[in-house]
């Protein structure tokens, strides 16, 4: 058993081929090295960066057995790696049962991104080598491999990604090959146009072939329309149109408005998770969805900020849902604030029928702080024997210095699968940073 | 649309080019902001900028907004936010959900507050596709719990 936990872990941090994913993460960081000597040099000190974030929580679950997780966060990064444009980032956890084990496994860990960065002074040439993280047009993904983008000439743009998907290993599907990348033009402050694709192998079949068109138009000031319309090219469907309005702020007040239609059996056809698997049931692959949402947010001075929303969901098979409601939000900058909110949910089926209460606050005391929340939900009829359901926490913090903090907080919750739970938690947090030959920059 | 894969391929072999060639002569954005913010209440771009970055402020619906922006200029984002930042929330696989770790920032819209094991199921109903950008392709271990 021991074993097959250390070897789980190693394939975390090795892929699943172990020694030749890492020969690969080596070429590639030889590589970007290697670029490194088609741009003028630019000397600077090497500094490291990091926090480290250790939380360990309690809790008795439904047959009394004793969860007492123990998770360590850590993110670390180099900057000026030989010159100011060479960086490396990385951050991931572990986590490790102290109690009893939890979901099947006493140990578990993820390296989130590790990747040898090369960002140049001029044209916002990025080229990354390693786990990144790619956000470009349809793609958001992590990718073993390497991401590229730069601007071009004439207000035109290019990025790139290729390599191996990360995926949990119980997915049941085995991409073995990622890429894509997206094309864009750019009239600074007024326009940005966008078309991007992504493809992905599994073995030697497709899995995932989309393509999409993005847009952020700021015709005149006070006025940005921004949003994406993504299409499916192995279902050969529009999986999602999704478009915002921003209007303001005229004398205080905002108004946002979106737009959104989703197509499930376009949208859902690449999930491995089974709930979101098509054939499963849950979801209705014939169902498309059209969402309306407004939001107008008006504030009354420089503290305090009063809003109404509204979304409306338009079903075709499920019927339509209304969600509507306020809130009124405090805050001053450094001391704390508060809010209280108030929504309902109107929907065609009894679960789609309930109202939302919500009040918070938190305070600063020197170098401690305090926080309260309060989050109420009373449905219109009984779910699993319950129609009211709460929770609260109270956390308490204190900062050793601007760089150590711990928050102890407790979590009482009533709901249809607790009485009464109970939850604790504690978290140390601690920002490091040291420079080899020169000053930090310090940790954002 | 099939084109685009030969179009994205071609990319793909001239972004790599490009960014050593690169000839655009743009100045590229700055590593870090050079006014550090530490609250959500500071982060309205507009008080300071009145270009393009004022569409930034983080306002109202923002965390709804947030993917048009990441999708389009993430390197805009890197400005303020270190990635670890996005991995709070789209991480491969469940850790600890964020509604859990910053207990003391109750500002912050956290989609799992409060009672989240109910509310799922009704958030999953309403709307399947916000679930599906964080827990779609991952986090399988968990959902497996239950739904089998």
């Amino acid at each position: 058993m021991k074993g097959g936990s250390c070897l789980k872990r190693n394939r975390l941090l090795l892929g699943r081929e172990g020694r030749p994913q890492l020969l690969r993460m080596v070429i590639m960081i030889a590589a970007l090295l290697g670029l490194q000597s088609f741009f003028p040099p630019a000397s600077s000190a090497l500094t490291l960066n990091g926090e480290s974030n250790t939380y360990l929580s309690f809790r008795e679950t439904a047959d009394k057995s004793k969860i007492v997780p123990l998770y360590e966060y850590l993110d670390l990064s180099l900057d000026n790696i030989g010159d100011n444009r060479v960086s490396f980032h990385s951050s991931g956890w572990g986590k490790a049962d102290l109690g009893d084990e939890s979901y099947g496994k006493r140990y578990d860990a993820d390296l989130l991104y590790a990747y040898l960065s090369f960002k140049n002074d001029k044209n916002n040439t990025t080229i990354n080598l390693g786990r990144v993280l790619v956000f470009e047009g349809v793609a958001a993904e992590k990718v073993d491999g390497f991401y590229a983008r730069t601007d071009i000439k004439y207000g035109f743009g290019a990025s790139a990604y290729v390599g191996r998907p990360v995926e949990t290993e119980s997915n049941g599907v085995s991409g073995d090959l990622i890429y894509g990348g997206r094309l864009s033009y750019e009239i600074p402050s007024i326009v940005v146009l966008g078309a991007s694709y992504l493809k992905e192998n599994s073995g030697s079949s497709d899995f995932r072939e989309e393509e999409g068109a993005d847009i952020w138009l700021n015709p005149v000031r006070q006025v940005v329309i921004t949003g994406r319309s993504s299409y499916n090219s192995m279902t050969n469907g529009w999986m999602e149109h999704t478009y915002f309005l921003s209007l303001g702020p005229f004398s205080n007040l905002r108004l946002n408005s979106e737009v959104s239609w989703i197509s499930y059996k376009d949208y859902f056809s690449s999930a491995t998770t089974d709930v979101f698997k098509l054939m499963t049931g849950i979801l209705d692959p014939a169902e498309k969805v059209l969402i309306l949402g407004q939001e107008a947010a008006y504030s009354i001075n420089e503290n305090l900020t009063a809003s109404a929303d509204y979304k409306h969901y338009d079903y075709d098979l499920a019927g339509n849902a209304n969600y509507y409601g306020g809130k009124l939000s405090y805050a001053v900058l450094g001391k704390g604030g508060a809010g209280v909110s108030f929504h309902r949910m109107s929907g065609a089926t009894d679960k789609l029928r309930y109202n939302e209460y919500r009040v918070y606050g938190f305070k600063k005391f020197g170098r401690a702080d305090l926080t309260l929340d309060f989050l109420d939900v009373d449905y219109d009829s009984e779910i699993d024997g319950m129609k009211n359901t709460y929770a609260a926490s109270l956390a308490i913090g204190y900062n050793f210095s601007n760089k150590v903090k711990t928050v102890a907080d407790v979590d009482y919750s009533r709901n249809p699968n607790f009485n009464r739970d109970v939850r604790t938690f504690l978290s140390l947090v601690w920002q490091f940073d040291s420079a080899f030959g020169g000053e930090t920059k310090g940790v954002r | 649309m099939k084109h685009m894969k030969t179009m994205t391929l071609a990319a793909l072999l001239a972004v790599s080019l490009l960014s050593v060639y690169s000839c655009a002569g743009t100045n590229s954005l700055a590593k870090t902001h050079p006014v550090e913010i530490k609250e959500l209440a500071e982060a309205v771009c507009s008080n300071c900028h009145t270009n393009e970055w004022a569409a930034f402020d983080h306002v109202g619906d923002f965390l709804t907004r947030h993917k048009a922006f990441a999708a389009q200029k993430k390197q805009a984002c890197e400005v303020c936010h270190a990635e670890s930042f996005c991995t709070d929330c789209h991480a491969s696989k469940a850790g600890l959900s964020p509604s859990d770790r910053y207990k003391d920032s109750p500002e912050i819209s956290y989609p799992h507050r409060g009672d989240y094991l109910t509310q799922h199921m009704i958030d999953g109903r309403v709307n399947p596709a916000l679930c599906m950008k964080c827990h779609g392709r991952q986090n399988n271990e968990r959902c497996r719990a239950c739904h089998k």
